[in-house]
């Protein structure tokens, strides 16, 4: 059998598990939710409003992977390629436009 | 007779007179109830017109049709010439621009402008539409113009916007660049075929013999084809957004609109996807005439790096985006640099994978953009961190954007899974390992952008006060369509595979079939 | 076609999908529980079953049983379950891809479903961290993903490079049960499998968050990490999910790079005590490294992760391609 119906028969398997795990999971819970809606643990801070929460921010997720380990390459990557100068975009599409012409021209002429 | 099939060419000239006609209603009418109702049926009469097509091309002729405008042969006159490929192309299109439309009555809700919002998105389905459905290379070029310039439109509607200015004047003089290369390819095309017809030239590119009506080759078509050949995939990569050719999409994508952002990123890329397709398997291909073959393998080789060169950079850009829209806008990049790096490797699988991946990528994206559009129009922003928490209002908007998310990495039982699981069969079978492990490597890098933007607008606490806030079903409705769209191609991808992309690969891999098609016709009507 | 159904079911529930793998995760916890405890002078669980072998089981029905789940604003309850069950159910169903499944479920390239099987289970984990609105269970998960980047990357192209090498005769390529079964004796083979073996084992740890790299659920640092939050039946379903993973991916180490049950077949007694005994060794492997190394910091972690282990996966899969 070809592997796209396969994938689609282990996939509604992994469904059927995941509804009943699912289902017997509520069933056990239900004897145990208690309904105070307590704060989040902050080490003893306190939480005033929402206005206060602390929380990370989306920008700030990932600092382990690009701040520190992939900082060079981000910032190679980022600040000195991406620029936004049109001038900038102009000199690397212009490079494979080069590229493009030349390589065609140099294959054209050995073939023949 | 071949030409019974009015519908093959009556459906561009039908939506641009539709799209160019509007701006007269704004003379008499000011209700914009009128101007959606309008955008509506237009875009489901085109849904229906592609969708007949699809099914008489695929289903009952099975082969491609061709339409000559006027009655007249080329060169002379243009025809237009629709393959399995075209129709496939058109179907999508149609299809997601039609929720789009839908999603865009809700958007425009006190928006000013919205005649001529419609004007242009009727504009660039026109022209996207023409496109696909072009025989004849300079039309290409007018099409492709037509949506261009309707793109560039819509990407400065919001003209009191520095960004979207800045970002609409660097893509359209980008633009206007790149169709004037394209131009320039053309002239040389015109002046050693002769011709400008695709199945003339495909045909004339593997045999340099004659065809009917418009004869023999005039000049030296090796070096000519060379250069064209160049310049068009120059053209078509600014088009489709493969590096280094992409740096004007992560500008213009985000500062439109967002209907019109998931028009772009979903669908306008595509028809440079598609017009590459055409002119490296159909109009010339590795069967050509030697030098033209050794042009079109180094081009193909060309694209491969391209593309995994497009999938990592784009990646690695996703991760460290704080604009919500700007994100998505690397991710499109990244997907456009897979399927191009896959249609490009030469092999049936590579090109089924391509075109799976091409439907999947555009539903999943436009649904994206869409769901991420409800969470900013109501945020107010697009900054993720500014946004944060907005998701806990919208429940149902946030369901159908963790379905996009996970379709868009590859999980089952999503569509995005099963063409993922194509392209890595394409990518191990041609017997380049590398490509996989960038495949890899690229999606570890947009899953953590993804779930960055999860968090973001979802997990994340309200930092600030939204209001009371209900979701409304005019925009639900589209949203949760292509949500099912998105799990019903995945469950059937089998059927698809067997159904729609074998008998599309293989077509493409018989371009003579394409070029009889219309030599009859051309017999026909030149005499 | 009735039979073929109940068997798959049976299959993905009982053996060798989610009771079998919930079981032996457990398992695992009082092995290397007990392991680690002997290596560092202490008894480890010693009361509840012979040895203390139903410890784990026993923790389990506390939290599932006993204790209450505490419930705080802005916590998404019910994704967060969704998640983990789906992460469990997934792997439960990659179970169904190796030899040792009733009904086999095997294809040319289904090691790629099989991989993206695998990737729920890391989503659902990554899921649990950030939809507790705490910021530590925020930085344990963002950590988490951290490594996630290159540890994932690593396994998957190990796995590749080791099916790809196994199976490269076989009329099924690419294919799990393949690799599985087919008994591979020359040397090119076993290189490239020792040095995906590596790759994967590393990139196993650093998945499952063992020690060196267990930064995301530190203790004293992140006040539990990733699970801070989570009590009662949730922590029960989290701590589950993980062990599962842990033994699903040793399984799969013994099954594809050790050869299974080699040089016995699957199903006689002796090639399921030869397993059982591959197993233990991977998993004693494991508690010594725990036991003995130390915590590293992210930068470090990532960094190593770059250099040994992506690098070491690379190259299995290069010299596979080439043979």
């Amino acid at each position: 059998m070809d592997v796209l119906s396969l994938a689609v028969i282990a996939s509604s398997l992994m469904l059927l598990a995941a509804l009943l795990t699912y289902l017997s999971y509520m069933v056990v819970r239900k004897g145990s939710r208690t309904g105070n809606l307590s704060e989040p643990y902050l080490c003893g801070e306190s939480v005033n409003d929402f206005k206060d929460s602390m929380s990370v921010g989306s920008t700030n997720l990932y600092w382990g992977s690009t701040s520190s380990n992939l900082k060079k390459f981000y910032s190679i990557l980022r600040d000195e390629i991406h620029t936004g100068v049109l001038n900038d975009w102009f000199f690397y599409m212009g490079m494979w436009f080069v590229l493009a012409v030349i390589l065609s021209f140099i294959v054209v002429s050995l073939g023949g | 007779m071949v030409f019974d099939y009015i519908t093959i060419g009556l459906t561009p000239p039908l939506m641009i007179a539709a799209a160019f006609t509007l701006p007269i209603f704004t003379l008499f009418v000011r209700r914009k109830a009128f101007y959606d109702m309008y955008a509506l049926v237009v875009t489901t009469i085109a849904l229906v017109l592609t969708a007949y097509n699809y099914y008489v091309i695929l289903y009952v002729v099975k082969r491609p049709l061709v339409y000559p405008f006027g009655g007249w042969p080329p060169p002379v006159g243009i025809v237009y010439e629709v393959d399995a490929l075209s129709a496939y192309f058109g179907v999508f299109i149609a299809a997601v621009m039609l929720m789009i439309t839908i999603y865009s009555v809700w958007y425009l809700k006190g928006v000013s402008g919205y005649e001529w919002y419609y004007t242009l998105l009727l504009g660039l389905e026109a022209g996207m539409i023409g496109c696909v459905y072009t025989g004849d290379a300079f039309n290409l070029f007018v099409m492709l113009e037509v949506l261009s310039v309707s793109a560039y439109g819509l990407v400065v509607f919001y003209r009191m916007s520095h960004e979207a200015v800045e970002a609409g004047m660097k893509y359209s003089l980008i633009g206007a660049v790149a169709t004037t290369v394209y131009f320039i390819a053309l002239v040389f095309i015109y002046g050693s075929f002769g011709t400008l017809n695709m199945a003339d030239i495909a045909y004339k590119s593997r045999s340099g013999g004659e065809f009917p009506y418009s004869g023999m080759v005039v000049g030296n078509i090796h070096l000519a084809s060379a250069i064209a050949l160049a310049l068009s995939m120059w053209a078509f990569t600014f088009k489709s957004a493969v590096v280094p050719n992409h740096f004007w999409l992560p500008d213009a994508h985000p500062a439109a609109p967002t209907p019109v952002s998931a028009a772009l990123s979903g669908l306008v890329v595509k028809v440079g996807v598609y017009s590459i397709i055409r002119f490296i398997y159909t109009i010339y291909g590795l069967d050509s005439l030697q030098p033209i073959a050794n042009v079109v393998s180094i081009i193909m080789k060309l694209l491969v790096v391209l593309g995994m060169l497009s999938a990592i950079i784009a990646s690695a850009l996703m991760v460290v985006q704080s604009d919500i829209k700007r994100l998505i806008a690397y991710s499109t990049i990244m997907h456009i640099g897979f399927i191009v790096t896959s249609l490009s490797l030469g092999t049936k699988l590579g090109i089924e994978a391509a075109l799976y991946h091409t439907v999947n990528h555009a539903i999943g994206k436009a649904l994206l953009f869409l769901s991420a559009g409800v969470l900013i129009k109501v945020a107010g922003s697009r900054n993720i961190d500014e946004m944060s928490g907005i998701g806990r209002y919208l429940p149902l908007t946030s369901f159908t954007l963790i379905v996009a998310i996970l379709s868009l990495e590859g999980l089952p039982p999503l569509a995005g899974f099963f063409s993922k699981l194509l392209l890595y069969e394409a990518f191990i079978d041609s017997g380049l390992a590398l490509l996989a492990v960038v495949l890899i490597v690229s999606s570890a890098f947009a899953l953590l952008a993804y779930i960055k933007l999860l968090y973001g607008v979802y997990f994340k606490l309200p930092m600030k006060e939204f209001g009371n806030v209900k979701e409304g079903w005019t925009y639900l409705t589209p949203l949760i369509i292509l949500a099912a769209l998105l799990v019903v191609l995945g469950v059937s991808a089998p059927l698809v595979v067997r159904e729609v992309l074998t008998p599309i690969s293989n077509e493409l891999f018989e371009p003579l079939k394409y070029v009889n098609a219309a030599r009859e016709v051309i017999k026909v009507l030149g005499g | 076609m009735f039979y073929e159904l109940l068997l798959a079911v049976f299959s993905v529930l009982i053996y060798p999908g989610l009771l079998f793998l919930v079981v032996v995760g457990l398992l695992t916890q009082w092995y290397v529980r007990k392991l680690i405890g002997r290596l560092q002078n202490r008894i480890g669980p010693k009361y509840v079953g012979p040895l203390g072998i139903l410890q784990p089981f026993a923790d389990v029905i506390k939290l599932v049983f006993v204790k209450e789940e505490l419930s705080f604003r802005g916590r998404l309850d019910r994704l967060l379950i969704l998640f983990m069950v789906l992460g469990l159910s997934a792997i439960s169903s990659a179970m169904l891809f190796t030899p040792i499944s009733p009904y086999v479920i095997r294809g040319a390239y289904d090691v790629i479903a099989f991989i993206y099987l695998m990737l729920w289970s890391t989503i659902a984990f990554a899921v649990i961290g950030l939809s507790l609105s705490n910021p530590f269970t925020v930085v344990g998960s963002s950590r988490f993903l951290t490594q996630i980047l290159f540890a994932e990357p690593a396994l998957v192209t190990s796995l590749l490079a080791a099916v790809m090498v196994l199976t490269r005769d076989s009329p099924i390529p690419l294919s799990i049960y393949s690799s599985a079964v087919s008994l591979r004796a020359d040397v090119l083979v076993a290189m490239v499998l020792a040095i995906s073996f590596i790759s994967f084992f590393l990139a196993t740890i650093a998945k499952t968050l063992i020690k060196p790299f267990d930064i995301p659920e530190a203790e004293t640092e992140l006040a539990g990490g990733l699970l801070a939050e989570l009590s009662g039946p949730a922590l029960g379903l989290a701590i589950i999910l993980h062990y599962s993973e842990i033994a699903f991916l040793t399984l799969i180490a013994t099954i594809v790079f050790l050869g299974g049950p080699y040089p016995f077949n699957y199903g006689d007694f002796l090639g399921i005590v030869v397993f059982a005994v591959k197993y233990l060794v991977l998993l004693t492997l494991i508690a010594v490294i725990k036991a003995s190394v130390g915590r590293i910091r992210i930068e470090q972690a990532t960094s190593m992760m770059i250099k040994y282990v992506l690098s070491t996966s690379v190259v299995a899969l290069a010299i596979a391609t080439i043979l």
